[in-house]
């Protein structure tokens, strides 16, 4: 599968790519939101794994950015973020069904396996 | 509010934010033993099993300081399925002890009013802090129990050989701000589990408590049944 990884901490960008290749995906990792868009001008993937708290750029504003776009809505996008899902139901009200995610993963509780799983 | 006030609100909330800080080294400790262990790397169990209980333990805090209001609705709770969930948690962090966990239920008390998520993290929080004092003494089981009372039903962690009462938990209490080891005859830690966990249970207008349970002696809250819950 085709994957854009939005992850700003590099450490964790390193780990979930060297996972998600070396279960047969073609990663690109990129640390913005600002890269995601540019990424995404070059080459459309299948599935977007995305952290929410990213520099200049919030997620949600990428969430607004991509949804925005006809030819990427069937891009499953799946959040990997260090905010509980309960927090972001907090804020932003039923966000998961506005912006169609595919599943929110909380980092803490999240799995390698499950990254994996998302994938196949 | 007086600069002195002004200084706490400040503590507060930048210890709330080094809590969550930690939380990104730990996660990464966390994925990268997950990879090493998909990658045929051995060991890494114990690595994993205690950055993950560091994360819970980070959060049960972050959710004791009740930042955001209305967190901690009260709803009809099975005392028996907040203690194996519980339990199964503890167990993988009690092996690494070679302590052995056990959850003893005595009675179907029927459904009581709490908040789950409070309750939980009380039983982690002040589990890890038995666990981590069991495993100093000859008898390395701690039990996850609850058992009726004159004034209700007591849910909490017991073990054999600790030394707790009510005193030394006042004392530690009272302490917590002066000594950098609030509790020293019941933890070679700080102890800070029981505080976190007494925060969680003040925040659903609970109390923790010292408390037996047959011949073991440990921490626990109480709880009352009600009758209308028992027909949900």
């Amino acid at each position: 599968m085709k994957v854009l990884l939005v992850e700003p901490d590099k450490i964790l960008q390193k780990t979930y790519a060297n996972a998600l290749e070396s279960s047969g995906n073609v990663v690109v990792g990129v640390s913005s939101a600002q890269q995601a868009l540019n990424e995404l001008n070059i080459e459309i993937p299948e599935i977007i794994f995305m952290e929410l708290e990213l520099t200049k750029n919030s997620g949600i504003e990428l969430l607004y950015e991509l949804r925005s776009y006809g030819d990427l809505d069937n891009i499953r996008i799946v959040i990997l973020s260090t905010i509980p899902e309960k927090e972001m139901l907090k804020k932003f009200g039923d966000f998961k069904e506005q912006f169609n995610i595919y599943k929110y993963l909380y980092k803490p509780s999240a799995t390698i396996n499950k990254l994996i799983e998302l994938t196949k | 509010m007086d600069s002195g006030e002004q200084n706490l609100i400040k503590s507060y909330y930048l210890l709330q934010k080094v809590a969550d800080n930690i939380k990104l080294p730990l996660i990464q400790i966390l994925h990268q033993a997950q990879l090493g262990k998909i990658n045929n790397q051995t060991d890494l169990d114990q690595i994993e099993d205690i950055a993950n209980f560091s994360l819970k333990m980070i959060d049960n805090y972050v959710l004791g300081l009740n930042i955001n209001d209305n967190e901690f609705n009260l709803e009809p709770l099975s005392l028996s399925s907040v203690l194996y969930d519980s339990a199964r948690e503890l167990d993988k962090l009690a092996n690494h002890y070679g302590v052995k966990l056990q959850v003893s239920i005595n009675n179907n008390f029927g459904p009581v009013l709490s908040n789950r998520m409070a309750l939980e993290g009380f039983l982690m929080s002040v589990g890890l802090s038995l666990i981590e004092s069991a495993s100093s003494t000859n008898n390395k089981v701690v039990t996850l129990a609850t058992h009726k009372c004159r004034y209700g039903v007591v849910a909490g962690v017991y073990a054999k050989e600790i030394n707790l009462s009510s005193s030394i938990l006042r004392q530690g209490t009272k302490l917590i701000e002066e000594a950098k080891r609030s509790m020293p005859e019941f933890s070679h830690t700080n102890g800070a589990g029981i505080f976190v966990a007494e925060k969680l249970l003040n925040n659903i207008n609970m109390k923790l408590m010292v408390s037996k349970h047959r011949n073991l002696k440990g921490i626990g809250t109480l709880m009352t049944t009600s009758k209308q819950l028992q027909l949900i």
